[in-house]
């Protein structure tokens, strides 16, 4: 399957422990590795790690500080928000990154049909995406929900949405710059098909750029997740999010900002790490194979 | 002439840091350029030679180049360890430089006869019409035809040679003691290469300037030079006036080099003599002669000891334990 | 080796008298167009009306500077330019004339080596990929056979079999160079077309990559368009020389003849400017142009190199160089030249020639030439 080729092709980098050990060397990296290692696995095993279940009540102690009992405090309901942040953390996670994923694959694969066949299609393909810019991103993220209504499927929808235009772009740019290059027109004098090349060797070159492109996304993902939740146009309570959490302990920022400080730094922590993993592999994988 | 080099290079040496590895680029260059004299220093890629020419404004990339040790006396001012204070008075006034890719250096968004006015501001204290006049006058020094009205042009409406006269005239706007060209016909066709190159030479004996001329290219270091230093892996194997070192080499590097470039002068033969193999490493250390894995010539003592440069007489120094004469030599 | 060296050629050898590739009337004309509905206001004339024959195991040079259409006759040869007019035929095949399939499969017959080593080879692949995409594209040599046909590749260019698992960016420019040739060897072709093979490397490895390419036309039978812009280079491989100014060729012969009599005043500044290195050559006086070389978009009327000509200089601006266009003809001693006054050149050539033969050599006279 040609498109698992040109995966491979990419991943012929980690064959070559360079990108991995270049990425090694930078330890801001691999502790936003290490960070994201950790939201990751939380977000997994949130429903078996939380103290107590995230929707209990425990009307008895309400809005308490963090104590022994309740590591980082309760809400108006007394329920524990270590957990509710835990499960949030699953929540505004598995938001983001599928947003993310089907945001990027679609813009992709538009950009690349755009770069590639070029003509009306680039046209089409590309007014669309600035029909699509043109919108504030916020104003249009609130129109989408009110028109789908809330739910979190439809939070992943708007995140892809709002992430196509801009990876349609950069992929676009980036096959048409590939497509100039020397080692493309190689592969036609070859006498390779086509398809092969646009595979085998334009795809794969492009990819790597894109990674960290992505991986620079998800932070951003996370953080429109919770503005849209924090508007209450994102994730319904009581299912908790990052961004409703924010929002619900607005209410309440002077007698408990620990319901406010706590889903706060959850939020900077994720995305610092995803920031500083995509920095450290845009450092790595610029192997542009320079010359002197 | 005065007593004292224009310039006065004394085994320089030049580290470049890279992440993974340091490259010694430079490794004891030592030269002297006396007052009106024109010195090429022919070398190809790895050689060290635009290394040492940056050092000299300071212009090496920072945090990545690095002087070692060595000194670069102008005219009797030590550059190394110069403050950038002292690098400004050095430069423009003092040394000039011009680059291989005049559409890099200079800035696209500024008309052509201001970035020359700024110059001429900045050293030579020029303003207003009085700047203008002597940019005009400089352009046509430089052979722009239409230089009243070329004041205004920006970089992309002139073509490539015309841009490096651009480059020379800004170069020469502050009468620099020295002026640096660092492959300055490289990216030019042949043709127009000739009209800088004649450029080159006519401004020189007008304005009886001093220069240094860098190249890989022997040709265009042969034309514009009295004398000729080869470099190879960071500093010089063989030096003298160009006559010399063109027509009676005595460092196989440079024997080498003049074999196996395919000359308009001599008879088609079937195959061109070729230097087997590279340039080292310059990361690792060396051991002797670092032109010894690549010598027809080579014996023992090349493997041990890094020959320095030894006269042969009439001002010509070969860095080499053998010395040989050219097989075929020219009559 | 030997597998190699008797292995039959992609197309049978052309007749004698047939020439291996035909160029007719070569057209490359880019439309310049203009306004929102990008209406066709003129045309840039990229390549016009170039002719040419090569003859299998002959090596035609092309040279010229910017502008001059080398690269572009390069490109329409091996197709990756689609042509405005004119037919390039391979054995008497009309490349212009096939598509899809057939067209892959003329592709064997007729390869390329670029100019830029570093770009030329696709940094994910491994040297091996490279050479063995050729190999599969065309089904030349089944799965199991490709990793020794590829080691056999490698030993012919001069590389080590080993490297076939390195990346280019562990290459040096010259090996790299070296893959791009035996990636074009890798299908047995009849014709490569060299564009600028050796522009990029040093000096040194410069003559290792001309050895490579002669030794290989020799074992291989292969035939050469080679695209250049250093005059030595060219003269040193080529069998026949052809000069292109602004799309056009100017003058075109056996290398020999057209080096030491030319007859068209371009041709005669080429030499003059191609710097010698040899003592009493550079005491001579050269001929320098003036003036730039035109954009293609903006040609000259009648013939294109008559603003700077500077023996339209000598013989007092004749104005039928400015009114009309010069055609190609043989002139006494000169294959074909396209200008007005061809016969006169060497009378007023009083430089470049005389460097290298040996009857004419000394300083210039005090005539000089034009500056």
């Amino acid at each position: 399957m040609p498109l698992g080729l040109a995966v491979r092709r990419a991943a012929s980098l980690a064959a070559r422990p360079a990108w991995v050990r270049r990425f090694a060397r930078n330890r801001l990296g691999l502790l936003g590795a290490f960070g994201i290692a950790v939201f990751l696995a939380v977000g997994i095993l949130a429903p078996y790690i939380e103290p107590r279940p995230y929707a209990e009540f425990d009307l008895a102690h309400r809005l308490v500080g963090p104590s022994t009992a309740h590591l980082l405090g309760t809400d108006q309901f007394g329920r524990d928000q270590l957990s509710r942040i835990l499960y949030g953390a699953r929540i505004s996670l598995t938001v983001a990154l599928a947003g993310t994923s089907i945001g990027t694959v679609v813009g992709m694969l538009l950009g690349a049909l755009a770069g590639y066949i070029g003509g009306w299609v680039d046209e089409a393909v590309m007014r669309a995406m600035d029909i699509v810019l043109a919108f504030p991103q916020i104003v249009l993220a609130i129109a989408v929900a009110a028109l789908l209504g809330p739910s979190i499927i439809n939070v992943i929808w708007i995140i892809g949405l709002l992430i196509v235009p801009q990876f349609a772009r950069v992929t676009r740019g980036s096959v048409i710059a590939v497509m100039g290059l020397e080692y493309v027109t190689a592969a036609r004098t070859v006498g390779q098909h086509e398809r092969a090349i646009l595979f085998g060797h334009v795809l794969p070159n492009v990819l790597g750029p894109l990674v960290v492109l992505a991986s620079l996304t998800i932070p951003n993902a996370i953080i429109t997740e919770a503005a849209l939740s924090f508007l209450g146009v994102g994730v319904q309570l009581p299912t908790p999010s990052w961004g409703n959490l924010l929002s619900g302990g607005n209410t309440f920022l002077l007698q408990a900002p620990w319901l406010t400080i706590f889903p706060g730094i959850a939020i900077t922590l994720a995305v610092l790490s995803f920031n500083v993993v995509g920095d450290g592999l845009r450092d790595a994988l610029d192997t542009s194979g320079g010359h002197e | 002439m005065s007593g004292e080099p224009t310039l006065a290079v004394s085994d320089l040496a030049i580290d470049l840091a890279l992440p993974d590895r340091t490259i010694h680029a430079v490794r004891g260059l030592s030269y002297d350029l006396a007052r009106g004299e024109a010195l090429g220093i022919v070398g190809e890629s790895g050689s060290g030679k635009t290394t040492s020419a940056l050092a000299l404004l300071g212009l090496l990339p920072k945090g990545v180049g690095r002087v070692v040790h060595g000194s670069m006396r102008f005219e009797g001012r030590e550059l190394v360890g110069a403050s950038t204070r002292e690098l400004q008075s050095v430069r423009g006034a003092g040394i000039a430089m011009v680059f291989q890719d005049p559409l890099a250096s200079l800035n696209p968004v500024m008309p052509i006869g201001r970035q020359i006015s700024e110059a001429l501001g900045a050293h030579k204290g020029l303003s207003g019409a009085a700047a203008r006049t002597r940019t005009i006058d400089l352009l046509a020094m430089v052979g722009i035809a239409s230089p009243k009205r070329r004041v205004e042009d920006y970089p992309h409406q002139f073509s490539g040679g015309m841009r490096q006269r651009v480059m020379l005239a800004m170069a020469l706007s502050c009468e620099p003691a020295l002026l640096v060209a660092d492959e300055p016909t490289t990216a030019l066709d042949v043709t127009i290469q000739a009209q800088i190159l004649d450029l080159l030479n006519r401004l020189r004996r007008e304005l009886r300037m001093t220069v240094l001329i860098i190249s890989h290219d022997l040709g265009v270091v042969a034309d514009v030079a009295d004398r000729v230093a080869v470099m190879y892996a960071g500093r010089i194997v063989e030096i003298g006036s160009t006559n010399e070192v063109i027509d009676r080499p005595r460092h196989p590097y440079t024997i080498g080099l003049l074999q196996s470039i395919p000359r308009l002068d001599r008879p088609r033969t079937s195959e061109l003599s070729s230097i087997e193999g590279g340039p080292p490493d310059l990361s690792k250390p060396l051991r002797g002669c670092p032109f010894r894995p690549r010598c027809a010539w080579a014996i023992q003592r090349c493997e041990d000891t890094d020959p320095s440069l030894e006269p042969v007489g009439g001002g010509h120094s070969v860095a080499c334990w053998v010395k040989p004469h050219q097989p075929d030599a020219v009559p | 080796m030997t597998a190699v060296q008797t292995a039959a050629p992609a197309v049978s050898r052309s007749q004698p008298h047939e020439p291996l590739l035909a160029v007719d009337g070569l057209r490359v004309w880019f439309p310049v167009r203009r306004g929102v509905l990008r209406r066709r206001v003129g045309w840039v004339k990229a390549v016009d009306d170039v002719n040419f024959h090569l003859s299998t195991g002959k090596t035609l040079g092309v040279v010229g500077e910017s502008g001059a259409g080398k690269t572009t006759v390069a490109r329409a040869i091996v197709r990756i330019q689609p042509i405005t007019a004119g037919a390039v035929r391979l054995a008497g095949m009309d490349l212009g004339a096939l598509h899809g399939a057939e067209l892959r499969r003329a592709r064997r017959q007729v390869q390329m080596i670029f100019q830029d080593p570093y770009g030329s080879l696709d940094p994910r692949q491994t040297v091996g990929d490279i050479l063995a995409e050729p190999l599969a594209v065309h089904g030349l040599v089944p799965r199991v056979g490709r990793e020794a046909r590829v080691a056999e590749l490698l030993e012919l260019v001069g590389l080590e079999p080993d490297h076939a698992d390195r990346y280019p960016r562990e290459l040096s420019g010259g090996q790299r160079q070296r893959v791009g040739i035996a990636r074009a060897i890798a299908v047995q072709p009849a014709l490569i077309v060299c564009d600028e093979p050796v522009s990029s490397l040093d000096v040194s490895i410069q003559a290792q990559v001309i050895n490579l390419l002669t030794r290989l036309q020799r074992e291989l039978g292969l035939s050469y368009v080679f695209i250049a812009h250093d005059l030595a280079v060219v003269r040193h491989i080529a069998d026949r020389v052809a000069v292109m100014y602004l799309g056009r060729i100017v003058e075109s012969g056996p290398v020999e003849s057209v080096y030491s009599h030319p007859a068209h005043p371009y041709t005669v500044a080429l030499l003059s400017a191609a710097l010698p290195i040899e003592a009493t050559a550079r005491r001579r006086k050269r001929i320098i142009l003036p003036g730039e070389i035109p954009s293609p978009d903006r040609p000259p009327t009648g013939c294109s190199f008559h603003p700077r000509c500077w023996l339209r200089t000598r013989l007092g601006n004749p104005e039928i160089c400015e009114r009309e266009s010069p055609q190609l003809r043989s002139v006494a001693g000169s294959e074909a030249v396209a200008c007005h006054f061809a016969e006169r050149t060497s009378e007023f050539d009083q430089t470049a020639t005389a460097a290298h033969d040996p009857l004419r050599s000394g300083p210039s006279p005090s005539g000089g030439a034009a500056a």
